[in-house]
């Protein structure tokens, strides 16, 4: 697969999570602003897969500019695995029984400060690949 | 990198700012997350209502996924996340009932209908039956749909096949043939038993009842601490 449509796949992850914190910002309710805004928590693995994806990839790209923005994508992976991984598999991605005390307490980490961090993080990320790909035009 | 157009949209953010029509009244809800919401909830105690509670709180988040869908309708970058959104929780669903009859993973929690046969509950026989009844195609079409193009990106193919995929599922499969007669049949199940009939109840508003705030549960905006109240 083309260089160009691994990005394009990057660059959707990170439009999800920005138009779902966007609309989660805007609803005045905090239970709608949670069910929508874990849609942020959704895409942010499928951020990280395609990044590694087109990382992987040929592409010209100088071998010490490959292996900073590899690390950046594993820091980015580290982080969401300590904190975020348990609310995407039992809120979001998939609805499993948890204990009711672990359900809340998982619940109310999906917040404002959670999203806008997690999008900062990916939209840092995205535009550091963009930018060390001269051959990938800016979208 | 430039976002979607939807986020220019003011007029629409505007919209999304009108509260729905019943907020704020204090209702009884019988959904697992209810009391992160302001409502009156129950704590379960026996894994029939664990298992019951998640279910309500998908068909709940889906309701939520619906009017949201109706407030943003024509913008299609709103409509393709929210149809994301609405496809999983829609496997969330089929597979919470049923179980690995329906292609779910092992790992996942027993299903509603497990539970139901292995205690005896009323609404055992009926939920049994609309297994037998299940449209088994459509689910798998919606389940592959779901691991390709929402929870997860095929490598094998391009953005524009992805996002086809979601857009292209009619309402006649994933509504008509997956998600409304697998709530109908969760419904007729739970209305069969005394245990699981309360499930039911459509959020009666409790009158007399003021909210303050919501206990255990922080504010979306963290800056604005404890004060959801009504």
């Amino acid at each position: 697969m083309e260089l160009a449509v691994l990005v394009d796949k990057a660059a959707y992850a990170v439009r999800m999570m920005r138009l779902a914190r966007w609309i989660s910002v805007h609803l005045t309710d905090d239970y709608e602003r949670r069910v929508v805004g874990r849609v942020v928590l959704v895409f942010a693995p499928i951020y990280i897969d395609s990044a590694f994806a087109l990382l992987k990839k040929k592409s010209g790209l100088a071998e010490q500019d490959r292996r900073h923005l590899r690390d950046g994508i594993r820091q980015l992976r580290d982080d969401f695995e300590e904190f975020f991984s348990r609310i995407r598999h039992d809120l979001a991605a998939h609805r499993d029984a948890v204990a009711l005390d672990v359900a809340i307490e998982a619940w109310n980490e999906i917040d404002s400060d959670t999203l806008a961090w997690f999008c900062a993080a990916v939209d840092e990320s995205i535009d550091d690949i963009i930018g060390r790909h001269p051959q990938v035009p800016d979208r | 990198m430039k976002s979607f157009p939807d986020m220019r949209n003011d007029e629409l953010a505007y919209k999304l700012a009108v509260p729905a029509r019943d907020a704020g009244a204090v209702r009884f809800s019988t959904d697992a997350l209810s009391m992160t919401r302001g409502h009156v909830g129950i704590v379960p105690i026996h894994e029939i209502q664990d298992s019951a509670t998640v279910l309500m709180s998908v068909v709940q988040s889906m309701q939520i996924c619906l009017r949201i869908n109706q407030i943003t309708r024509g913008q299609i970058a709103c409509h393709l996340m929210l149809k994301t959104m609405f496809v999983i929780d829609a496997i969330n669903l089929v597979d919470g009932i049923y179980g690995e009859p329906v292609g779910a993973s092992s790992k996942r929690s027993t299903s509603f209908l497990t539970i139901l046969e292995r205690g005896n509950f009323g609404g055992a026989a009926s939920l049994r039956q609309s297994l037998i009844e299940a449209d088994l195609p459509a689910i798998r079409a919606v389940r592959m749909i779901r691991n390709k193009a929402c929870a997860h990106l095929d490598s094998a193919l391009t953005l524009r096949q992805l996002q086809s995929l979601v857009l292209d599922l009619d309402d006649a499969v994933i509504l008509d043939r997956v998600v409304n007669p697998t709530t109908a049949a969760l419904e007729q199940a739970c209305a069969e038993d005394m245990a699981t009939r309360w499930l039911l109840m459509d959020e009666p508003s409790l009158a007399g009842i003021k909210l303050v705030a919501s206990p255990g549960v922080r504010s979306f905006d963290r800056d604005k601490q404890a004060d959801s109240g009504a």
